[in-house]
């Protein structure tokens, strides 16, 4: 009996210790699967702006007086470069009676006596009057440096067009709308030398771009100007952004533009808007009378944006290049291809963007739209199974204006430095863009780029989350 | 009867009784050793009903925004998730779409006793008539575990302590040296990938349904029946 009771307590201790209990709690999981409530639709616009060309410049001369230019003279008078100009520095002349007609002359001593034709621009401001009165703009030399027109404007307040051969003659004048000595205004002449006659169109302008007079004359003293440049007459004045053009150089034509709606802007060195012109068809010409040598004289650069007002390309001149007014640009574009599955859940897209670090190519890509009520919170992942080019550098974000885009993914040389962009609210209804922004170094180059588009029902990846695949074939 | 074992029959042969005697002998042999002889010990099984030491909570997503919506004025869908009374039944109703549709934390497995235990998922009724090659988890995590899903095109999370295969039926634990300690909770998560491309309807209403046990031990080392 006690071995049986010792047997008992056994196994009662072993089942207390390693007893074979198992709870079993049911549970039960549902799906009811909905349409999908975030959709990938074609972008708007599925072109990428590629690259920026010019075609053409006007300009035979051209100088910001950022320095004395080579290859100018004087002929009478003080020439110096000053701090005080328009943008940067200035040309300061002063009469000191010993050039043609008793008046100064700093000139471009190159023979331009083989066009019959040219413009001819300056910016101008009065320093000090010399005299009781006195002039200041532009004069075209005859070859003996003997005689010459004068495109100026007298201290009284008129833009006065004369001619001297041994004394002067007035052709024409006519006053300058709200004329202020302190001001800065803009010269533009036209002259045509026919065998009848020597024709003047002129223009002036206030530094904002609007015109203040305007006149013709034409005289029959006729001789082809040779030398052209500035002149003062009894003042001292201030000259900058002085240009000789075979061509308007109030312009800038942009052509091959997708259509209309495009919008071209004009940036100077310092970053400065300059002018902005939006097409009515596939060119666009941008005033830029309000500074024809822009900026300080090189550099600049050139913004073309979609109708919607998001940028497509970004054009950096040269820093050894300027943009000037007469010069004639052409856009390279390219459509992008893109395929949206078949319950507009994920994508490809195929698209080529600039192969040179001067153009920065910006594609919206692709369209996301939110057809539910509520808000989503967006953004995408760059996957590690990409493959990247080493000559790529890309910025990948979620936008909705030009105004509001997440921070993006970085692409930097093919390395990437950030996989994700930053979160993006997409309210109910509403839509937002996937926007790619870079360029290549080299051409001939092509990366993979796998994507997802995260979105998720409430902030911070909470809620419930979704990710679309999406992947990109950029090339150059 | 005519010497040993032998009868004699009316028709005056002889035949032997050697094996009715031995049936005999065997039976009341049999009858010593199984008569009918009862021994009763006393013995007292008491029920002693507890509080459930493992149960299920709602997750930090329960009741969160789901996909999807309905009605003037509209309602969002939400993540439901409902526990039973007593905490120890789970129902989960989601709204996945196509591609895939991760539910983060939407209920916790709680050990509020002082051992460990071990969890284990047994999907007894699998979810069917899903696209083909569409895929449904139960992703377990330990507490507070930060989620990242990779492999593109199809992501997939990763770090977790178990994976519950929800379209066919099978048993899954959660650890195999470290178990569901005191105070501690699991994490859950679903992960539903619908393929492009099919109809899952979306807009009649469909719903799909797997059954499932939770099932938690103390006896860590053997395999739940």
């Amino acid at each position: 009996m006690r071995y049986i009771l010792i047997l008992f307590l056994f196994i009662f201790l072993f089942n207390l210790v390693y007893g074979s209990v198992f709870d079993y709690y049911p549970s039960s999981i549902s799906l009811s699967p909905v349409s999908p409530p975030i959709i990938l639709q074609s972008s708007d616009y599925p072109f990428s702006c590629i690259g920026l060309s010019r075609t053409y410049r006007g300009a035979v001369t051209y100088t910001d007086f950022e320095a004395l230019p080579s290859g100018w003279t004087s002929y009478g008078g003080t020439w110096s470069i000053v701090s005080s100009g328009y943008k940067g520095n200035a040309l300061q002349g002063a009469d000191n009676n010993n050039g043609t007609g008793k008046a100064s002359q700093y000139y471009y001593n190159t023979d331009l006596s083989s066009y019959a034709s040219l413009w001819v621009s300056v910016k101008t401001k009065l320093v000090n009057l010399l005299k009781k009165s006195g002039y200041y703009g532009i004069s075209l030399i005859n070859s003996g440096k003997n005689s010459m027109y004068t495109i100026e404007i007298d201290t009284k307040g008129n833009i006065v067009v004369r001619s001297y051969t041994g004394s002067w003659s007035t052709l024409s004048s006519t006053s300058i709308q709200n004329y202020s000595s302190s001001n800065w205004y803009i010269i533009v002449v036209n002259y045509t030398v026919t065998s009848s006659a020597v024709n003047f169109y002129v223009w002036v302008y206030d530094v904002n771009g609007a015109q203040v007079a305007s006149l013709t004359a034409s005289s029959t003293n006729i001789f082809t100007p040779s030398y052209i440049g500035v002149d003062v007459n009894d003042v001292t004045a201030l000259f900058d952004d002085f240009i000789i053009s075979n061509t308007d150089p109030r312009i800038i034509t942009i052509s091959n533009l997708p259509g209309s709606g495009y919008v071209v802007e004009v940036y100077d060195n310092l970053n400065n808007l300059v002018s902005t012109a939006t097409s009515t068809g596939s060119t666009v010409s941008v005033n830029i009378v309000s500074d024809i040598v822009v900026g300080t004289g090189y550099d600049g650069s050139f913004t073309i944006r979609y109708p919607n007002g998001f940028p497509c390309l970004g054009y950096n001149v040269s820093t050894s290049d300027a943009i000037l007014g007469g010069d004639s640009y052409s856009l390279s574009y390219s459509f992008a291809t893109t395929n949206i599955g078949s319950n507009s859940t994920s994508a490809v897209i195929s698209t080529y963007i600039s192969g040179s670090s001067s153009s920065k190519s910006y594609v919206l890509t692709l369209k996301i739209y939110n057809n539910d009520v509520k808000p989503y919170y967006i953004r995408l992942i760059l996957d590690t199974s990409s493959s990247i080019s080493s000559y790529l550098t890309l910025n990948i974000t979620i936008t909705t204006s030009p105004s509001a885009m997440a921070d993006p993914i970085r692409v930097v040389s093919g390395s990437v430095i950030n996989k994700f962009s930053g979160w993006i609210s997409l309210s109910g209804g509403s839509y937002a863009y996937i926007y790619v922004s870079g360029y290549y170094t080299s051409s001939g180059q092509s990366s993979t780029l796998n994507l997802y588009l995260e979105y998720c029902s409430l902030s911070n990846e909470n809620g419930v989350c979704v990710f679309y695949p999406i992947q990109m074939v950029i090339k150059s | 009867m005519s010497g040993n074992n032998l009868i004699v029959n009316n028709d005056g042969r002889k035949r032997r009784i050697t094996t009715p005697l031995i049936a005999l002998l065997i039976a009341v042999v049999i009858s010593i050793a199984f008569a009918s002889v009862f021994v009763y010990y006393p013995m007292a099984v008491t029920l002693q009903p507890a509080s459930p030491p493992v149960y299920f909570e709602t997750g930090s997503n329960a009741g969160a925004y789901d996909l999807g919506g309905s009605g003037t004025p509209y309602t969002s869908n939400t993540i439901s998730v409902s526990i039973g009374s007593n905490a120890t039944s789970l129902t989960i109703i989601v709204h996945p779409t196509y591609q895939v549709t991760y539910y983060k934390n939407v209920s916790i497995v709680y050990n509020n006793d002082g051992k460990s235990y071990k969890v284990c998922f047994r999907v007894n009724t699998p979810l069917s008539d899903l696209p083909p090659n569409s895929k449904a988890y139960l992703y377990i995590y330990s507490q507070g575990y930060a989620r990242s899903l990779s492999d593109y095109p199809t992501p997939t999370p990763s770090g977790y302590l178990a994976q519950i295969d929800l379209t066919s039926t099978g048993t899954t634990c959660v650890g195999t040296t470290t178990f569901l300690g005191y105070n501690q909770f699991y994490e859950m998560d679903l992960y539903i990938y619908i393929p492009e491309g099919y109809n899952v309807g979306m807009t009649s209403g469909t719903t799909y349904t797997a059954n499932l046990l939770l099932i938690y031990t103390p006896q860590t080392s053997e395999t739940p029946p």
